[in-house]
């Protein structure tokens, strides 16, 4: 017996004896170290950004393989942080011609050169090895492009179909990041298990999935070196354990934190909560082409009877803005159409007009937890509706059977009414214009709201082939002012990127592009 | 005892074979394509058949399914559909996490669970017992994301003295399991303590006791030598079925701590409708049941002779 209790005895005191130890072992950092610990929502699900759905994760990973051009908010290209130095466009508009930064290696050590970019655009970009998911809108990006070719080590050119506007804008996007081919190619091309590596002022450590993120800091980066050593980029599900990691000490930043803790975070001298206004649009898409919605003033009323500014207030705690156009003001060919008001009257009086006195029944299809308090807005809108006549009957659906809902065929879907996002990739108005109005229809093209009006479609052509900056904004002044009028879909508001960090951090800025965030200059200043 | 074993194992093989079955039937019943979400509702429909022969679900359904079958006899559940990276290992790696979260929060319950039950079982009546039982209903009701809630405010908000989510770097610190397996053992302490109450109660009304006590035989003895061993044996079968269940992921313990186990692993998998991993999960958990159902058996054998010899 007493042997008996030695051992256990013996045994417990080990246990403790080893926390003990592995705790203070794991409480001990190097003093030159800084880690900034970052806490975001969901996995990143892939490292190839290019197949990612997440724009947060591969804006993050963008300071691990950068992009041709950097672009300031205004839209200018930075030469001095840009992988390309200077550009020459030639006076027919379909050459472009790039000097790129010497000295450069990729954290493989492979050298940055003219080949790896025409490798990356060709293999990549334009020939599309993998095809490009949802949201980034690739699939036509890359379409004006005939082939990229070196002229010698330092020099690529870009050759055109067509005059590209967009071209610059696109290169700049944190979307189209430069590949290391030798890794890619070893590694086993798409779809195999390829790491993350390019020239960022981070370097990729590892991926757990459903766990973290691991980025340490490069020390040959070319450019200004972040103060920041290591980034730990852990994956908390639940909104209220990020902010309980934040209030005890757990984490240094939250992306994206939960609206309802905003006001609170505010308050606390701790903590900075920076937020600014961004390009991820949140709407109502009616099927153009079905009963009531063939009526413009159907789909006008549809506008007139949400009440946005109330939404905003209310449901997304002001981190939305209203808008009077289809892009923000900081996307190029911006223009402002004025605000639909909230006036249920007169919502009412066009519902009469376009014979619907006593309104009528309709499907509205919504994501849950897709989008900043998606299915509480649809429950909201779905109130408002009622108020005109509009009966509409929630479709909660998760992702991918709300995916199906909106993208069968004309002549099989049953997509009434839904709720829905697009964000803003690229600071060009042409990519949401091609994407929702100017192609095709799903399935073929990303015409959610079978759009019909040919005309329309023939101007979006136009503007992106037209290489004179000015003209273009004229064309899409006058498109914008057509769609606007027809409403095809009502844009309800623009999201606010928001992020929140301890007073002990700096550098990790929310951008003004849909969900993403600027990490390279991330820094500890004491704690 | 081998051959009754044996004979368990065997008997096994076909309702793995139906689960494989059923399994794919099911993920390819759900509404909602794979290829479609991965290519994203912008996407066109030439990308998507790209994707759907990539993934190979181009095929007929019966060729998916032997190929499936033929992988799978080779231990090959194939890569995962979003990740790229292959299903067998990401499953082990997420089932050790929740391996270690589960048998901490058994290690935490069984024991307590089991005394508060025995205590209430002898008291019967009494304050302490009824104390008890308010405090197992408590334990039984309480939500896990809300108890896990509270408990992240006072020790890692609060007091300080606890972190509130992760499962530790580099790779796991012990103090990082203790919240989530409190919440997951608060519950399982509440079944327990009612369990064994109730089991105690009954077997302490039996004749075999009273001829134990008549013979003269101490407390001690008649609690802990002849009610206890046969009080347990309901409480083996529950505690064993537990464990089965916590092992195949406790989705909302998982997400209130940032746990990465198998719960959110399958959740994301199913909203992803990412067939292998969903496959592969899927198969694992019957695996484990079956597994743990064995094991039961085999300690029920242990604890009740009689059972040996039929």
């Amino acid at each position: 017996m007493v042997s008996k209790i030695k051992v256990v005895a013996t045994i417990i005191i080990i246990i403790i004896a080893a926390v003990a130890a592995g705790a203070i072992y794991l409480t001990q950092t190097p003093i030159s170290e800084k880690v900034v610990t970052i806490v975001y929502g969901s996995d990143p699900g892939t490292l190839d950004t290019l197949q990612s759905h997440s724009a947060t994760w591969t804006s993050l990973f963008n300071s691990v393989q950068e992009s041709l051009l950097k672009i300031d908010s205004e839209g200018n290209i930075i030469p001095s942080k840009s992988l390309a130095i200077s550009y020459e466009v030639s006076p027919d508009g379909l050459t472009y011609t790039f000097k790129l930064r010497k000295g450069v290696k990729f954290h493989d050590g492979t050298p940055f050169n003219a080949s790896a970019v025409v490798w990356s655009f060709m293999q990549r970009y334009i020939n599309k090895d993998v095809p490009f998911p949802e949201g980034t809108g690739f699939a036509n990006r890359f379409d004006p492009i005939k082939s990229v070719e070196a002229v010698d080590d330092y020099t690529v050119k870009f050759n055109l179909k067509y005059p590209y506007g967009p071209l610059l804008a696109n290169l700049a996007s944190y979307r189209i990041a430069i590949f290391s081919p030798s890794t890619y190619i070893r590694a086993g091309g798409p779809n195999a298990d390829v790491p993350l590596i390019g020239t960022g002022p981070f370097k990729f450590v590892e991926w757990k999935l459903n766990e973290r993120v691991v980025l340490e800091r490069n020390e040959d980066y070319w450019g200004e070196k972040p103060g920041a050593t290591k980034v730990i980029i852990n994956i908390v599900p639940e909104a209220t354990t990020r902010i309980s990691m934040l209030l005890a000490g757990d984490a240094d930043v939250v992306l994206a934190p939960p609206p309802v803790e905003v006001p609170n975070l505010r308050q606390n001298p701790n903590f900075v909560v920076a937020d600014v206004p961004s390009t991820r649009g949140v709407m109502v898409i009616m099927n153009n082409q079905w009963g009531p919605f063939k009526d413009e003033r159907v789909r006008q009323a549809v506008n007139y009877a949400i009440d946005k500014e109330a939404l905003v207030k209310n449901v997304l705690q002001g981190l939305a803005d209203t808008t009077d156009s289809w892009v923000t003001p900081n996307v190029f060919g911006y223009t402002s159409l004025g605000k639909w008001p909230y006036d249920p009257a007169k919502a009412k009086q066009l519902l009469a007009e376009a014979g619907y006195p006593n309104g009528f029944k309709a499907t509205f299809a919504t994501p849950s937890g897709r989008y900043l308090f998606d299915l509480q807005v649809s429950q909201a809108i779905q109130a408002y509706l009622r108020e005109v006549g509009i009966d509409v009957e929630l479709l909660v659906q998760d992702w991918p059977t709300f995916v199906k809902h909106l993208t069968a065929p004309i002549n099989e879907t049953k997509m009434q009414m839904a709720l829905t996002g697009y964000g803003i990739v690229v600071m060009d108005a042409d990519g949401v214009l091609t994407s929702y109005f100017g192609g095709p229809w799903v399935p073929q093209g990303n015409s959610l709201v079978y759009y019909g009006n040919e005309e329309v479609k023939a101007m979006i052509k136009k503007a992106r082939e037209e290489p004179d900056p000015k003209v273009r904004l004229q064309l899409y002044d006058q498109i914008m002012r057509i769609l606007w009028k027809e409403q095809p879909q009502a844009l309800l508001y623009f999201q606010k990127n928001v992020v929140v960090y301890s007073k002990n951090v700096k550098g990790v800025v929310p951008s003004n592009i849909a969900d993403t965030y600027d990490i390279t200059g991330l820094d500890r200043v004491g704690g | 005892m081998l051959g009754y074993i044996l004979r368990r194992i065997v008997l096994a093989i076909p309702v793995i074979i139906g689960v494989t079955v059923i399994v794919f039937a099911m993920v390819r019943f759900l509404p909602g394509d794979p290829a479609r979400v991965i290519a994203g509702v912008a996407a066109t429909e030439e990308e998507v058949e790209t994707i759907r022969r990539q993934l190979g679900l181009d095929r007929p359904i019966w060729e998916q399914y032997a190929s499936f079958m033929w992988n799978l006899i080779r231990l090959d559940l194939g890569k995962s559909m979003f990740t790229g990276k292959p299903v067998l290992p990401q499953l082990m790696e997420t089932m050790q996490n929740t391996f270690i979260l589960a048998v901490a929060a058994m290690a935490i319950a069984i024991p307590v669970g089991i005394v508060i039950g025995i205590i209430s079982a002898i008291n019967r009546g009494k304050a302490i017992d009824q104390v008890a039982i308010v405090a197992s209903l408590f334990g039984v009701s309480m939500p896990a994301f809300w108890l896990g809630l509270m408990l992240i405010l006072l020790f890692a908000v609060t007091l300080r003295v606890l972190p509130a989510g992760g499962i530790g770097i580099p790779n796991w610190d012990p103090r990082y399991v203790i919240l989530p397996a409190l919440t997951l053992a608060a519950h399982l302490i509440g079944v327990l303590a009612r369990m064994t109450r109730s089991s105690m109660l009954s077997v302490l009304g039996q004749d075999y006791i009273r001829t134990a006590r008549s013979k003269g035989a101490t407390e001690y003895t008649v609690n802990y030598k002849h009610a206890l061993r046969n009080a347990l044996l309901p409480v083996t079968t529950i505690t064993g079925l537990y464990f089965g269940y916590l092992l195949s992921g406790t989705v909302l313990t998982e997400t209130v701590f940032a746990w990465p186990g198998m719960g959110r692993l399958l959740v994301n998998a199913i909203s992803n409708r990412d067939y292998p991993l969903i496959q592969g999960g899927v198969l694992l958990f019957s695996l484990i049941f079956i597994v743990v159902n064995l094991i039961v058996d085999i300690l029920y054998a242990y604890i009740d002779p009689r059972i040996r010899y039929e």
